[in-house]
C-alpha cells in the first residue's frame, strides 16, 4: 500500500514528466523542419 | 488589505502605461491588429503561454481541483500537449502563408486561401459567437479575483478590471496585448514560484497536506475520479486539447505575428517553462481542499481564500494579481481576435475594401470598445457557475467548425473551395446537435468536440475528393510558394 504523499508525488512526477517529454518531442520535430529547410537551400 | 491595494494599483498602473505606450506605436490598421509582425521569441512565448492559461485555469480549474483533488491537476496534463502541438504542426506553415497571402487572422487566412468571402465571414461569425461568452466568463474571473483582492463588491471589481483591459486593448491593439502578456507572464511566474512553496510550508508540508486529503477521501489522491475526470475523459482530453489549440484563433494568430518562423524552437522552450509553472497553480486548489474540506460555498474562491488566509499579504496580493493577470492576458487576446474578426475580416474585407486606413483604424478601435462594453454588461447579468466548462464548449465548437479546413489547407493543394464552404457550416451544426441532443449516449464537451473535429477533417477531405478545384490561379500561385 503506497502512502498518500508518495502517491501524490507520482502524480506530480507524471505532470512534470509529461511536460518534459512533450517539449523534447516538439523540439525534435521543429529541429527537423529547420534542417529540412536548410538542406533544400531556402 | 493595504498591501493588496498597493500591489493591485501598481499592476493597474503598469497596464495603463502599456496602453499609452503602445497606443503611440499603433499608427496603421496592420500595426494595430498584428503589431507589424515584429515580435521575437520571448514575446511570442509569453503571449502564447499567457493566453493559453486563463482565469479559467487559475479559478475554474482551481475550483475543480478543490472539489475533486489531485485528478484536477492531472486534467491539465493534456493542456501541455495542446501548447506544443500547434507550434509543431502549424507554426511554420501558417507564418509562411500569412506572408504569401498577406492576411491578418485565421478567418482571413481561410477565406483568402480558398478564395471565399463566405468562408471568411462565416468563420469570423463563429469566432465572435463562441468567444463572446468566453470573454464574459473571463470578466467574471476578473470580478472574483479583484473582489477578493480589494475587498470590494463583485460588480465594481468587474468594472475596474474590465475597463483597464478595454483601455489598453483599444489604445495599442495587438502590441498592447503582446507587451501586457509579457508583463502578466512574469507576474504569474513569480507568483507561482513564491506562493506554492509558501503554501506547502504554511500547511505543514507536502506529507501533511496529503494525509489530510486521504483522511477526507482517498479518492482525492488519484489520477482519475468517477464523475468528471474519468479515465475516458482524461484520455479524450489528450486528443481534444491539441485539436482545439490548433483551431483556436487566439493561439494560432501568434504564428502570424512572429517575425520569423525560425524562432519557433526558442518559443517552444520558453512557452513550455511558463505554462508548466502557470498550470501548477491548480495545486493550490488541492491544498485548499486539504485545509478546509468541503466547507467553502464557492469552489471558485478556494484559491483566493487560501491565499488570503495563509500567506503573508505581499505574497497573497502577488498571487491574486497573478490570477488577475491570467484572466487579463486571455481576455485581451480574445477581445482583439473578436475585434479583428468584426472590423477587418467582415467589414473591411467584405464591404469596405477601399476604406482609408486612418478611418479603418478608428473603426477598429471603436469596435474594440463596443465589444468590451457588451461583454462587461453580460458579465453583470448572469455569470456562469463553473468557468472551465463554458470555455470548453466554445473551444470545442471552434475546433469542430474549422479544424479540418485549417489543417488540411496548410498541407494540401487539393482541398477545394466547395469542400470548405460546405464543411464549415455542416461541422458546426453537427457539433451543436450531438452536444445538445446527446442521443442517449451522453456526449461530454470533450467527446462532442473531438467527434466534431474528426468529422470536420473527414468531411473536408472527402468533399475535396469529389468536388472540382475552383480556387483562382492567382491564389494557387501564392499557395505554391509555401506547399
Amino acid at each position: 500500500m503506497v502512502d498518500p504523499a508518495t502517491k501524490a508525488l507520482y502524480i506530480v512526477i507524471f505532470y512534470f514528466g509529461w511536460w518534459a517529454l512533450i517539449t523534447v518531442v516538439g523540439y525534435l520535430f521543429l529541429r527537423r523542419q529547420f534542417r529540412n529547410e536548410k538542406s533544400q537551400g531556402n | 488589505m493595504v498591501w493588496y491595494w498597493i500591489i493591485g494599483l501598481m499592476y493597474a498602473g503598469v497596464c495603463v502605461y502599456l496602453g499609452f505606450y503602445t497606443g503611440k506605436k499603433a499608427t496603421s490598421t496592420k500595426s494595430y491588429l498584428i503589431g507589424d509582425r515584429s515580435f521575437g521569441p520571448f514575446v511570442i512565448a509569453c503571449t502564447w503561454a499567457a493566453t493559453w492559461v486563463s482565469a479559467s485555469c487559475f479559478l475554474g480549474a482551481g475550483g475543480l481541483s478543490y472539489r475533486y483533488g489531485w485528478p484536477g491537476l492531472v486534467s491539465l496534463v493534456p493542456w501541455l500537449g495542446g501548447l506544443v502541438f500547434p507550434l509543431v504542426v502549424a507554426g511554420k506553415r501558417l507564418h509562411l502563408f500569412t506572408d504569401a497571402l498577406n492576411v491578418v487572422s485565421i478567418a482571413d487566412y481561410l477565406g483568402t486561401r480558398v478564395d471565399s468571402k463566405f468562408v471568411r465571414s462565416f468563420v469570423s461569425l463563429i469566432v465572435i459567437g463562441f468567444y463572446v461568452p468566453v470573454i464574459m466568463a473571463q470578466f467574471k474571473g476578473a470580478g472574483v479575483a479583484t473582489a477578493a483582492l480589494m475587498n470590494i463588491p463583485y460588480e465594481w471589481a468587474v468594472l475596474g478590471a474590465g475597463l483597464i483591459i478595454v483601455f489598453y486593448n483599444t489604445m495599442g491593439g495587438f502590441r498592447a496585448d503582446a507587451y501586457s502578456d509579457v508583463f502578466q507572464s512574469l507576474v504569474m511566474a513569480l507568483a507561482v514560484i513564491i506562493a506554492i512553496p509558501s503554501v506547502i510550508w504554511a500547511l505543514g508540508g507536502f506529507n501533511a497536506i496529503n494525509l489530510k486529503l486521504a483522511a477526507q477521501d482517498p479518492g482525492l489522491i488519484a489520477f482519475t475520479e468517477p464523475k468528471l475526470f474519468t479515465l475516458e475523459n482524461q484520455l479524450l482530453a489528450f486528443l481534444f486539447v491539441p485539436g482545439v489549440a490548433l483551431a483556436g484563433p487566439i493561439y494560432t494568430v501568434r504564428f502570424q505575428v512572429m517575425r520569423d518562423w525560425r524562432i519557433l524552437k526558442k518559443v517552444l522552450i520558453y512557452a513550455a517553462i511558463f505554462s508548466v509553472l502557470f498550470n501548477f497553480v491548480v495545486f493550490m486548489g488541492v491544498a485548499a481542499r486539504a485545509e478546509y474540506g468541503l466547507t467553502l460555498k464557492n469552489a471558485d474562491m478556494a484559491i483566493p481564500t487560501l491565499v488570503m488566509d495563509k500567506l503573508h499579504p505581499i505574497l497573497g496580493a502577488l498571487l491574486i494579481i497573478g490570477i488577475l493577470a491570467a484572466m487579463m492576458s486571455t481576455t485581451d487576446s480574445l477581445m482583439l481576435v473578436v475585434g479583428t474578426a468584426l472590423a477587418h475580416d467582415i467589414l473591411k474585407k467584405s464591404y469596405w475594401e477601399n476604406i482609408e486606413d486612418r478611418r479603418m483604424l478608428m473603426i477598429s478601435r471603436t469596435i474594440m470598445i463596443l465589444i468590451g462594453f457588451i461583454c462587461l454588461f453580460l458579465a453583470f447579468v448572469k455569470p456562469p457557475p463553473f468557468l472551465s466548462l463554458l470555455l470548453y464548449f466554445g473551444l470545442g465548437g471552434m475546433g469542430a467548425s474549422f479544424l479540418g479546413p485549417l489543417l488540411l489547407t496548410l498541407y494540401s493543394k487539393k482541398i477545394t473551395k466547395t469542400a470548405c464552404v460546405i464543411a464549415i457550416p455542416l461541422s458546426l451544426v453537427f457539433y451543436i446537435v450531438i452536444y445538445f441532443k446527446q442521443f442517449g449516449i451522453g456526449f461530454s464537451v470533450w467527446k462532442a468536440g473531438l467527434i466534431g473535429m474528426v468529422f470536420s477533417i473527414a468531411v473536408t477531405y472527402i468533399l475535396s475528393l469529389i468536388t472540382k478545384q475552383t480556387i483562382s490561379e492567382e491564389t494557387m500561385k501564392k499557395v505554391s510558394k509555401v506547399i
